[in-house]
């Protein structure tokens, strides 16, 4: 108040802090706390809704809650993004290694190799992936050995984001005489 | 009248609409954009993949004519695999000519992927991915 004194304001009230002109349009009952006047001229009682108390306490909430939810949610689609990527990784990593193992034992290497790059880079993920390998002929007389990893990524931040269900496939040409 | 007048050019709920602009005109469009990214780096790793495959073909086959055979079969077979339409691919595989014991073969594929994938809209511009990789075949292979 004596800011406002020294600014010549100094009709304001002590008891109020309204202006003489916010006075006018309040609704000032001795004894009872003001209404704002916009809220009053439209009708709103005072407190809840027609002051403006908390307005910035509520808007900061708002805006930390949404802030927060929006990067959970993005956190989210980057992991699973990443969980892809090594799951793609898993299958090539498999399929290189089944490639260079002896007769007989590609399909065996390949899952194993894959299992072991999911385990270390896809450690999230690893219950829901799966990895499958066979021998397969190129089209053209020669052999390779793909791999085929399978998965159900789960939101890391569970409820914020759907699973998102991923088949990934590589091969690699199996060196010939092994 | 009075309460249409404070709706228009009162501030109530401003605060509200702002949060709400902001979400929808700033934050989802960065948050699109963002995810789009990894999908560029994905095409290169394809490529990577499929000229590795490419060359190892040709290194590993007991001749040059199937080597190139074998070597594009396998290029076009990688990329099909993973979303690239093989016809849209430019394969250069030079196993006929290089061929030998001892030399380096090379596979090279070259293509052209949307520059942004925004999510959820669409593909915005292009660009052409070209990936290469040289191969040893092994100097004292038998055939």
């Amino acid at each position: 108040m004596k800011i406002l004194r020294l600014f010549g304001s100094g009709d304001t009230d002590d008891r109020t802090g309204l202006s003489p002109a916010a006075r006018r349009g309040s609704r000032i009952v001795p004894g009872r706390r003001p209404t704002h006047p916009t809220a009053a001229a439209a009708g709103y009682p005072a407190g809840l809704l027609g002051g403006q108390r908390g307005a910035a306490a509520v808007q900061v909430l708002l805006s930390i809650a949404v802030g927060l939810l929006f990067t959970l949610t993005l956190t989210n689609a980057l992991l699973m993004l990443y969980g892809r990527s090594a799951l793609q990784h898993a299958a090539d990593a498999g399929a290189r290694a089944g490639s260079r193992a002896g007769h007989g034992n590609e399909t065996a290497v390949c899952r194993q190799a894959a299992n072991r790059v999911i385990a270390d880079l896809a450690a999230l993920f690893a219950g829901h992936a799966a990895a499958s390998c066979r021998t397969a002929g190129d089209g053209a007389g020669g052999q390779l050995v793909a791999a085929v990893v399978q998965a159900d990524l789960p939101p890391v931040f569970d409820g914020l984001g759907p699973r998102w269900n991923v088949t990934l496939r590589s091969a690699s040409v199996r060196e010939p005489g092994r | 009248m009075n309460g249409l007048r404070l709706l228009v050019i009162g501030q109530k709920g401003s605060g509200a609409v702002e949060l709400l602009l902001v979400t929808a005109f700033i934050l989802v469009p960065a948050a699109m954009l963002l995810l789009g990214l990894p999908a560029l780096l994905e095409y290169r790793s394809l490529g990577d993949a499929a000229a590795r495959e490419a060359a190892r073909a040709c290194a590993v086959a007991p001749d040059p004519a199937a080597g190139q055979q074998r070597a594009q079969e396998t290029a076009r077979r990688m990329l099909g695999e993973r979303g690239l339409d093989p016809q849209q691919v430019e394969t250069s595989i030079d196993c006929s000519q290089e061929w030998a014991p001892g030399s380096e073969v090379s596979a090279r594929i070259s293509y052209i992927v949307p520059a942004l994938r925004i999510l959820g809209i669409g593909d915005v511009g292009s660009v052409r991915v070209s990936r290469s990789y040289r191969e040893k075949i092994q100097p004292y292979r038998s055939r």
